[in-house]
């Protein structure tokens, strides 16, 4: 009795973890039940898993809102529960989501027969959580091998095609290589400082005047291999041939959830356990990895011809801001950090779906910008939204990506990197071109073949709404968004 | 300010449930009550930022308090000044 106490506040604290372990094996044993004849995998199954995993997603972010504990360490100290945490596990659960309520209609179209799909996606809600919560480099490593393993599942998942076996196996064999750069990185901490816990490692470097070449080196191996799965240059190489060759659905995950946990596992790492290393290694190496990112993300998304190529470096580039808002190392470059990602989200939410849409009613396998161009006709509507997404991605004012930007830019000043923030206006003028030659080729390109209309289901057209609803909320009138990040920025830095 | 949120909240979400029905190129008369519900939706969450708001400036000062920080008065561009701070 006494012992089941000991972990009451533990358990009270990572309820929404437990119930979605559990929902995962109902799930399961759902699907496995009804899915015995082939016949009701469409017309019974599909449906009635999309509906039981959005309301496992829903329960759980509910669970998330409603979370008595507000700042605590939980089962000795290998995870956490703060207000960072909260917000993460909030955007998390949005953009998972939208991700299933536009699945259906892609499954069917797909024929994409397996109710596996939806227990990777509560999989991949429950390794998210889990990651975001770390508070130890172990607790951190399982948790990311346990949402590489999904990923690596996905990447491959239609088996018919050559594109997605190899963006598998790709990700595969270099996300292995990050892994192993992480346990190195680890090590080396370890047998330096004596633990892998976040909040003693920040008790033992608090002061320390001299470090030893192995803290360093180990920690650019972890923040590389993080950094390899938020898709950063230099480690950028697998983003663009994964995005491509993966089915739409599964891209539109990865371009989605996956980037504001392991931004969460960087902040922890870098603002909390090593901050005294800030002038010494974070603001280097953080500024290293942001320009090489945009001038990538500018330089290779010139010459592409297909859209999810383009939208690869472009998430390359995207990074590549956030990367400097962390680099500025004050409580605006976090807010910043936190403003950019919840925009971006948006935005990729917004462009993805398109994208996803475009899959369905274009013949070719390899989406590329002729085949945009009667979809932006068909539906002229549609085609202003995504429009008007381009734009913001671009940075032009007064869309919400211009003030994401800015307040990049205005971390950077306020931080004294003026130049950097010369290069980075300059990379986002040059990326700005492929942005606006999409809306050129959508809109004056000639093209002789027929369009045909094709209906947008109605998640999609909710998730479609919702995501330029919200940036537009947070456009007209961002306070509520500035306090929250100030909060939660606030609760890491001290 | 609580009927304006409210009302521009509820005008969120008829243009929202509009913008599906749009989009869907199907009639806008389409499921009235969604537009409804929409309303009451977008009328909710108006009417709870302010309170969201004033939470969350009490819940930051009381943050600051903790770090031996004075009552903030800006954040990012937010400006809200002492009437909020005070009114605590």
């Amino acid at each position: 009795m006494k012992f089941a106490l000991i972990f009451q506040n533990d358990t009270v604290a990572f309820l929404p973890e437990l119930f979605l372990a559990i929902s995962i094996l109902v799930v399961l044993l759902h699907g496995s039940f009804l899915g015995v004849t082939a016949a009701s995998l469409h017309s019974y199954l599909t449906p009635s898993m999309v509906r039981l995993t959005s309301g496992t997603l829903f329960l759980s972010l509910l669970l998330v809102i409603n979370n008595p504990v507000e700042s605590q360490t939980l089962w000795n100290a290998i995870f956490i529960a703060d207000y960072l945490s909260t917000w993460a596990k909030f955007i998390i659960f949005i953009g998972l989501l939208f991700c299933v309520s536009v699945s259906e209609s892609y499954m069917f179209s797909a024929r994409f027969r397996a109710y596996e799909f939806f227990v990777f996606i509560l999989g991949i809600a429950l390794s998210l959580c889990l990651l975001i919560s770390s508070y130890d480099l172990l607790s951190i490593y399982l948790s990311m091998e346990f949402l590489s393993l999904i990923f690596y599942v996905l990447a491959a998942w239609k088996k018919n095609s050559y594109f997605s076996a190899e963006a598998g196996l790709k990700y595969f064999i270099l996300g292995s290589v990050a892994s192993i750069f992480f346990l190195f990185g680890s090590s080396l901490i370890y047998f330096s400082l004596g633990t892998t816990n976040l909040a003693s490692l920040a008790l033992l470097t608090e002061n320390l005047s001299v470090s030893s070449a192995f803290i360093y080196f180990g920690l650019v191996c972890i923040v590389s291999a993080l950094l390899f799965k938020l898709g950063a240059a230099p480690y950028h190489m697998w983003i663009a041939d994964v995005y491509e060759g993966a089915p739409t659905l599964v891209s539109l995950i990865f371009a989605l959830v996956p980037k504001v946990a392991f931004f969460v596992v960087v902040l922890r790492i870098a603002f909390t356990s090593f901050w005294s290393l800030f002038p010494t290694l974070w603001e280097d190496f953080f500024c290293i990895c942001g320009l090489l990112s945009l001038f990538i993300g500018c330089l290779c998304g010139l010459g592409e011809t297909k859209i999810k190529r383009i939208l690869a470096f472009s998430s390359v580039g995207h990074v590549g801001f956030l990367c400097l808002g962390l680099a500025s190392g004050s409580i605006e470059g976090i807010q910043a950090v936190l403003f950019y990602l919840v925009f971006y989200m948006l935005t990729a939410a917004f462009l993805w779906v398109y994208v996803l849409h475009l899959d369905l009613t274009s013949n070719s396998s390899l989406l590329t910008f002729a085949d945009a161009i009667g979809l932006v006709r068909s539906n002229p509507f549609l085609g202003f939204g995504v429009v008007l997404m381009i734009f913001s991605l671009a940075g032009i004012p007064p869309f919400g990506g211009f003030f994401a930007k800015l307040n990049i830019f205005i971390g950077l000043v306020d931080s004294s990197f003026f130049i950097v923030a010369i290069f980075a206006v300059l990379t986002s003028v040059i990326s700005a071109f492929y942005y606006i030659r999409l809306i050129k080729i959508f809109y004056f390109e000639k093209n002789n073949n027929w369009f045909f209309f094709a209906p947008l289901t109605k998640g999609a057209s909710i998730v479609l709404v919702l995501s330029g609803l919200i940036i537009i909320f947070f456009m007209l009138s961002p306070n509520l968004f500035y306090l929250l990040s100030y909060k939660v920025g606030l609760g890491l830095f001290f | 300010m609580g009927i304006t949120a409210m009302t521009v909240g509820g005008a969120f979400g008829i243009v929202a449930k509009g913008t599906v029905n749009r989009l869907m190129k199907v009639s806008l008369r389409r499921a009235p009550w969604e537009y409804v519900l929409g309303a009451g939706i977008g009328a909710y969450v108006g009417n709870k930022i302010p309170q969201w708001e004033a939470t969350l400036i009490s819940d930051i000062n009381e943050m600051r308090a903790d770090r031996n920080m004075p009552p903030a008065t800006r954040v990012g561009g937010y400006e809200f000044g002492s009437s909020i701070t005070d009114s605590k």
